[in-house]
């Protein structure tokens, strides 16, 4: 047997802020994360899918063992809002998180993975450095403010940051120090902004209202217009307090600009994701339409935040608080959809670029430039719908927001499926209660038997699912977690199997025509490329076929964890 | 300095980091989900056999009524899945502040945790702690002079190659007829260390040992990373002043033996210019292997964690704290060899991780004892690295 070295080639553009790193071997792109300009970024994707030969991949190695990481950690336990006020700090240009509180609170952030978003759209792969203010008993006792003026004031001096981030731990919020009389106190001192976020670990609002996103998917699916309804409840979470913090605390009145909009982005753990992709496209279709993007935010710099007033409307996907508060101040009407409930699918896709048209009094540009968009993808999706028109397809998904649009997209593309299973253990990991998943699961079930799928399954376990899926010609396994797993379980079971996420850079939760069309290449590739065999050492450990791919000797584990969080929940 | 780039974690963690080396114990921490969540990612990562920790996960209402009513609901669950495992309770700095009494608690061990001290007061206040098992299981004189038994304290298995360390390290005084007990191991098992005839304190594990000489007559002393061949001796030296035996070179003998295969390659290490990151005992052991065996220069070496004993680390320059640690890296353009935590490897991907914490680097050999050759190996290939590729 002749081993081949791979033929290595980088490609490597001097003009570009940084490096531009798309490692091709003769069999696999890596697309690395970079910095260079946001109009360069889908040119090069579909330079390299061309070149890739079907054998392409946005997924870095960075992103996945990230993803991993995370993964692992997450089964046993769950962050406090420190973490995520410091993700939300770190997705802005040459800022620096300082926790005021304890050592040990700065300590663990430091081998938490990058931010997703930080990577992909700052293009930075490492976090920033986290600062503490390092608290003792003294400052319990007496007070920990002079102590906090004085690390900004050492923490400007030495890093020359554009924003530093102020996260308050448990201590000053029990003890009662004044962050933001600090930061007025401290301002004239440091040449950096300054905005200060209360991030008391145990004031968390993620645990309260889990349970209501199923009920509210649910009532939606009964009655589109409810769909309003859904607002998933996390406010006051790390993430969305900081991003309510910057918004409040840095944007400044300015002139503005006519015809133009701020797009909120999200992606804090979505390693997967072509985060920068979407952000793209979008500014490309909105500016065919004429409406200009004023600033994406988060991954943006201090400056794009403060000129945040200047547009005439938000489209925002988290913090609609925060949409409030310029509606109140600056008097910026507002769109929001968390988790793309409006926005899902082709329709959806439409709806958002109508939905922000007609607040702009744009519509018949919109529908125009819509038209072509719309053929263009037509026109990419007819070689791969030929492909795949005699094959079928099985479907693996857990019941969400986006789960018919995301049905109906795979059809649109050509995937004929005629195998459906709904598997709702991730919700009832995260604390659903059975009763709801399983009404959950079943209207999902009588929508797809609506869609043309007659064989839908509710609840299999991993390896009844395979079986049953024996006679398809490709298994799509969209689980949220541990695609891989399930993929790999599949493969090595003599069954091929692809991941919308992993393999195909396709998130149901992205407003992207051009994700589409990608998805319906990287199925095609999927399905004309071999299929190695497998027997994997990983699956030598006994795993749960319920709770798939969690192994039999830690199950106990992750049970008590779950039954946990109700604890969490009061 | 009012504000900085942590070195260590809280005593909090230092507590959590030996008990969860009790094989026998589920260990919770009370306080809010993230004073778990940091130690549990550390842990889950380094080892993924199971995750022994827990939480009582305090929420606003607790630190308004207490968090007494979570941690009974939490320890209630957690009995009901660990079953036949001791609980421990390690407190954050929340029930420390708000004054949470946990006397009628129904736990094996609780631990205030809540003091702002250093990652490691938290392993010596721990490794003290578990001296009441020691001193209450204690119910026969033992001559100590006449038993083969020492105790290894605070040896740090939750770094990478750390479990196969210890192994190497029994094995090696097996061969000198010693038989070894390891605090922690379980807290069952600590009803023999008041059989042992010395305690060997890797560092952290002072205040027991002196406990334990005062209240039980073992005398104790404290050493550091035993790493290569002279390190070895050493230790095995220091042991055969408290227990009578046969000082003989044979595993030191195996490693310049094996070591003879690439004999003419050692020369390649003279005055490689080099950087160690970690725990006080470790680097002290550390930069003397390097400097004295194998010529290499330690210009900068940053001690993560002190300890109660001092430590001589042979070395250009020792520093304390991130901020002068970067400050110093500045200077020294030419480091070779990077040792130290995953912290460095964001600095150099190539760092050799063997100190606190290590969970990037996948590892199932030694570097003590015989493992002398898997270091060697490991900085060999580091060297060549730099020259032979492209």
């Amino acid at each position: 047997m002749t081993y081949v070295l791979p033929k290595i080639r980088l490609i490597y553009k001097s003009n570009m802020k940084s490096s531009l790193c798309a490692i091709y071997t003769n069999s696999l792109y890596l697309y690395m994360n970079c910095t260079h300009s946001r109009s360069e970024h889908m040119t090069t994707i579909k330079q390299l899918e061309r070149e890739s030969k079907g054998r392409f991949s946005l997924v870095g190695p960075a992103d996945r063992y990230y993803s991993r990481m995370l993964h692992q950690a997450t089964r046993y336990s769950i962050d406090c809002k420190i973490y995520g006020a410091i993700c939300t700090i770190s997705e802005i240009k040459n800022a620096i998180p300082l926790i005021h509180g304890p050592e040990g609170c700065a300590y663990y952030p430091k081998f938490f993975p990058t931010d997703a978003l930080r990577m992909k759209l700052l293009g930075d792969r490492y976090p920033p450095p986290i600062y503490t203010t390092a608290m003792t008993e003294p400052h319990v006792i007496y007070g920990g403010e002079k102590r906090l003026e004085d690390a900004i004031v050492e923490l400007d001096r030495k890093e020359k940051p554009e924003l530093i981030g102020v996260i308050g731990s448990c201590v000053p919020a029990i003890i009662g120090d004044d962050l933001e009389s600090v930061i007025t106190t401290v301002r004239d001192k440091v040449d950096a902004e300054i905005i200060a976020t209360p991030s008391a670990g145990y004031d968390d609002e993620r645990a309260e209202n889990i349970d209501d996103l199923a009920l509210e998917t649910l009532n939606s699916w009964k009655d589109e217009t409810k769909k309003e309804d859904i607002k998933f409840g996390i406010e006051r979470c790390g993430r969305l307090d900081a991003m309510y913090s910057i918004v409040e605390q840095l944007t400044e009145h300015t002139d503005k600009i006519d015809k133009s909009v701020n797009i909120d982005t999200f992606g804090r753990l979505h390693y997967y994701e072509d985060l920068r992709g979407e952000i793209e496209e979008i500014t490309a279709v909105l500016n065919k339409i004429g409406i200009q993007v004023n600033t994406v935010f988060p991954g943006c710099s201090v400056k794009d935040i403060k000129k945040m007033p200047a547009a005439e409307l938000n489209f925002m996907r988290r913090s609609e608080n925060a949409a409030k508060f310029m509606k109140t101040k600056y008097g910026i009407d507002y769109l929001f959809d968390p988790l793309c409930v409006r926005y899902a699918g082709l329709d959806g896709i439409e709806r958002f670029y109508m939905d922000i048209a007609s607040k702009l009094n744009l519509e018949g540009e919109a529908e125009y430039t819509l038209r072509a968009e719309k053929s263009m993808l037509e026109e990419e999706l007819i070689k791969i719908r030929k492909v795949l028109s005699e094959k079928t397809f099985s479907v693996v998904l857990i019941p969400m927001t986006v789960s018919v649009d995301y049905l109906k997209v795979l059809e649109f593309i050509g995937v004929n499926i005629t195998k459906l299973f709904i598997n709702t253990e991730w919700l009832e990991r995260f604390g659903t209660k059975k009763d709801h998943t399983l009404a959950l699961a079943n209207k999902l079930s009588d929508l797809a038997n609506g869609l043309g799928i007659e064989d839908t399954f509710i609840n299999l376990d991993v390896s009844e699912e395979i079986e049953k899926s024996k006679d398809v010609d490709l298994a799509v396994i969209d689980a949220l977690q541990y695609d891989e797993e399930r993929v790999m379980l599949y493969e090595s079971r003599g069954l091929k199997a692809f991941s919308p996420m992993w393999q195909g850079g396709y998130s149901p939760y992205r407003i992207s025509y051009r994700m589409i069309a990608r998805l319906g290449g990287a199925i095609v590739n999927r399905m004309q490329s071999r299929m190695p065999k497998r027997e994997l050492l990983y699956f030598q450990y006994g795993f749960d076929g319920w709770r798939f791919p969690s192994l039999n000797d830690k199950l106990h584990c992750q049970i008590c964890w779950e039954e946990m969080l109700d604890v969490w929940r009061g | 300095m009012t504000g900085y780039i942590p070195t260590q974690g809280c005593e909090l963690l230092g507590a959590y980091r030996i008990a969860m080396a009790l094989k026998d114990c589920v260990v919770m921490i009370h306080g809010p989900t993230g004073c778990h969540f940091g130690p549990n990612f550390l842990e889950v990562l380094t080892n993924n056999h199971s995750s022994n920790g827990t939480v009582s996960v305090m929420r606003d209402r607790s630190v308004i009524y207490g968090g007494i009513e979570n941690l009974e609901k939490a320890i209630a669950i957690t009995r009901k899945h660990y079953k036949d495992k001791k609980i421990i309770v390690l407190s954050s700095y929340i029930p420390s502040i708000i004054g949470d009494d946990p006397e009628f608690i129904d736990v094996d061990l609780y631990v205030d945790c809540g003091g702002f001290q250093p990652m490691w007061q938290g392993m010596e206040l721990f490794l003290e702690k578990l001296g009441d098992f020691i001193v209450r299981a204690t119910d026969k004189k033992v001559d100590h002079s006449k038993t083969n038994l020492v105790n290894l304290v605070g040896f740090q298995l939750d770094v990478a190659g750390g479990e196969e360390d210890l192994e190497e390290l029994k094995r090696v005084l097996a061969l000198y007829n010693i038989r070894a007990n390891v605090i922690p191991d379980t807290l069952e098992s600590l009803k023999y260390a008041n059989y042992a005839s010395l305690n060997v304190v890797f560092g952290y594990g002072v205040k027991l040992a002196k406990r334990m000489e005062r209240e039980l007559g073992i005398p104790y002393v404290v050493v550091d990373y035993p790493y290569g061949v002279e390190g070895l001796k050493c230790f095995v030296e220091v042991i055969s002043r408290h227990i009578d035996l046969k000082i003989n070179h044979g595993v030191s003998d195996v490693i310049i033996d094996k070591l003879k295969k690439y004999r003419d390659n050692l020369p390649i290490f003279y005055e490689v210019p080099t950087c160690i990151v970690g725990d006080l005992p470790r680097i002290s052991g550390l930069s003397r292997f390097l400097e004295r065996e194998l010529g290499m220069d330690v210009e900068l070496a940053l001690a993560t964690s002190s300890a109660k004993e001092n430590f001589d680390v042979s070395c250009t320059k020792l520093v304390n704290s991130y901020d002068e640690f970067y400050e110093e890296l500045k200077g020294e353009p030419e480091i070779i060899v990077l040792f130290g935590t995953d912290e460095e490897r964001r600095i150099r991907s190539d760092t050799i991780a063997l100190a606190f914490p290590s969970f990037t680097r996948m590892s199932f050999v030694p570097y003590l004892g015989i493992g002398t050759l898997n270091l060697i190996s490991d900085i060999y290939e580091r060297i060549i690295n730099k020259v032979w590729v492209k």
